[in-house]
């Protein structure tokens, strides 16, 4: 295998880069500027130890505890569980939510072999006994596996009545304004489906 | 509706071109393996991003090639034009409407229906329960938007329950219970008031069409069928969780109902002949349209492939009489069946196809 063809098979193992896109990003590389191919190695280099999951919540930070965790202004009484931790930025850039992050790692699915083991419920639920939460917001995507997953947690929580736990409500991620996703969306909001 | 033109590029073995089909009929004549289906399956695959025969797009792709692409421009019922593009590239497809990415196939059964008779049908009431099964399952999306966004996170639960029962994630199987539960039950009811509603259609046409006094329905066999409320299903589901834990499946649920084809004497595969349940076979398709058009009011895009043949004169005369309320319809023909001429109307597009090349045809 030459270079070229290394580099192109490791590009190719990106998200969403197919075997045509990685071999053009592999030819522009080779005639780019260099000192942008060695700032960009230095990054991808350092990123892991630079950046790494808060230990006491999983959201990345820089520091450890991250800046949510840390924070005394945010509001201690409220936890939002979320799958990922992009998850956290998307829902603290909002601005609606001014509470603390609890990041699972991803959501259980049986079928690509995560298990409840594989996510930190052990955490949380150790967070939940020695903190002073009132509302817990389950914030898991709106798939099945989400679902399964918000469900699980109800399930493990339900010796504590005290808490109050909600379920993010969502509408149809949806583009575009085809009339049928409209159907769909009020179809299914008026089933009143997300209730846990 | 309606196509007014496609075009081809490395698609099978039809010649890359763009072909004019804006008429109300399109005909494409030819002898097998000339590319009729390939044209078919082309309009298909542009209206729901998936072939009706082939696994894989791979499959669709001209021998030698890499890549292929499909696309079409239509016409809707207000008159507007609209531009359907299919790609395979890079291994990965991805479809567009006027230029904006499709992001989930479902955008798709809603913007152009399409209806297929395909001599694959041919064994429909005698097949695997699997088949009609997906027949309803087709049919019902079609109008319904919802049935098939259950039908879909049914499936996905179903395949996690499955996979928690093999990995013995005990803990988990309750949780999928209700969540099958919840889905199955509206699935349920949706289909008993599809098949009530068909059964006001299919025993008028099949007794048109094949001129006997036999009487056949469809008779819904719910594999829940004793549970009327998801708690009902919840506890069945834990009541024969050992049985499913030793077959290693879900054993019971939506995915297992049956629709089965009776006259008055029971199952129809018992007592029709093999001519009979061939015909009945057809006449699913030919519901299914009609059907199509009471849910909704609109007239489908019918492609009609190799089916025609099957029948003789006089029922080919009611099923043709019956194939009304379209907004438009592709036939392909065998040069021997020399009737094609007579079914033209005056809105009528015909073409031969030869070796993946299709010519005006003269005569
Ligand atoms: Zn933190």
């Amino acid at each position: 295998m030459t270079a070229l063809e290394q580099l192109a098979r490791n590009l190719s193992r990106l998200p969403g880069i197919g075997p045509k896109s990685a071999s053009r990003i592999a030819y522009h590389l080779i005639k780019t500027d260099n000192a942008y191919n060695q700032a960009l190695s230095q990054d991808i280099a350092h990123i892991q130890e630079v950046i790494f999951p808060c230990s006491i919540c999983g959201s990345y930070t820089e520091t450890d505890p991250c800046p949510y965790c840390t924070d005394p202004s945010r509001d201690r009484s409220t936890l939002c569980v979320v799958e990922q931790p992009q998850d956290v930025v998307t829902i603290s850039a909002s601005g609606a939510y001014d509470g603390l992050f609890h990041v699972l790692g991803g959501a259980i699915n049986p079928l690509d072999g995560v298990g409840p083991e594989h996510l930190t419920f052990d955490k949380l639920l150790k967070r939940i006994d020695e903190g002073s939460f009132k509302e817990l917001i389950i914030a898991t995507n709106p798939t099945e596996e989400g679902d399964t997953t918000a469900l699980y947690i109800r399930h493990l929580l339900k010796d504590r009545p005290d808490l109050t736990i909600t379920r993010l409500a969502s509408g149809l991620p949806i583009g575009g304004d085809l009339e049928y996703a409209d159907r769909l969306t009020l179809a299914r909001s008026l089933r009143g489906r997300i209730k846990l | 509706m309606r196509f007014t033109s496609v075009r081809f590029d490395r698609f099978r073995n039809i010649s890359n071109s763009s072909v004019s089909v804006d008429a109300k009929q399109v005909m494409l004549i030819g002898p097998n393996g000339q590319g009729k289906t390939n044209f078919i399956e082309a309009l298909y695959t542009l209206c729901y991003g998936s072939s009706f025969k082939a696994v894989n797009s791979r499959e669709m792709i001209r021998h030698g090639e890499k890549d292929f692409s499909l696309s079409a421009t239509l016409k809707n019922d207000e008159g507007f034009d609209q531009t359907i593009e299919y790609r395979f590239f890079d291994g990965k497809r991805s479809m567009s409407i006027d230029g904006r990415e499709v992001r989930d196939r479902k955008e798709l059964i809603y913007n152009v229906p399409c209806i297929v008779f395909s001599h694959d049908d041919i064994s429909f009431v005698r097949g695997e329960p699997e088949f009609r099964r997906r027949f309803f399952d087709q049919t019902m999306s079609m109008y319904n938007p919802l049935f098939f966004d259950d039908m879909r996170r049914y499936k996905a639960i179903l395949k996690q329950r499955n996979a928690a029962i093999k990995d013995e994630r005990t803990d988990l199987i309750p949780i999928y219970d209700g969540q099958l539960a919840r889905y199955g039950i509206e699935i349920q009811r949706e289909r008993i008031k599809a098949v009530y509603e068909f059964n006001k259609i299919f025993p008028r046409m099949y007794g048109q069409v094949s001129c006997t006094g036999t009487e056949i329905s469809i008779e819904y066999v719910p594999s829940w069928g004793d549970c009327a409320t998801v708690q009902d299903v919840e506890e069945k589901l834990a009541r024969t969780l050992q049985r499913d834990i030793k077959l290693q499946t879900t054993a019971s649920g939506v995915h297992r109902d049956r629709f089965v084809v009776v006259d008055e004497n029971g199952p129809f595969t018992l007592s029709g002949s093999t001519g009979q349940l061939r015909l009945a076979s057809l006449i699913f398709r030919m519901a299914q349209t009609s059907f199509y058009r009471m849910k909704t009011g609109k007239e489908p895009v019918l492609l009609v492939d190799d089916v025609l043949l099957e029948l003789d004169v006089k029922r080919r005369g009611a099923f043709l009489e019956m194939m009304e309320g379209y907004s438009q319809a592709f036939f392909t023909f065998l040069p021997e069946e020399r009737y094609f001429s007579a079914l033209a109307d005056d809105d009528c597009l015909i073409y031969d196809v030869d070796d993946g090349r299709l010519s005006v045809h003269e005569g």
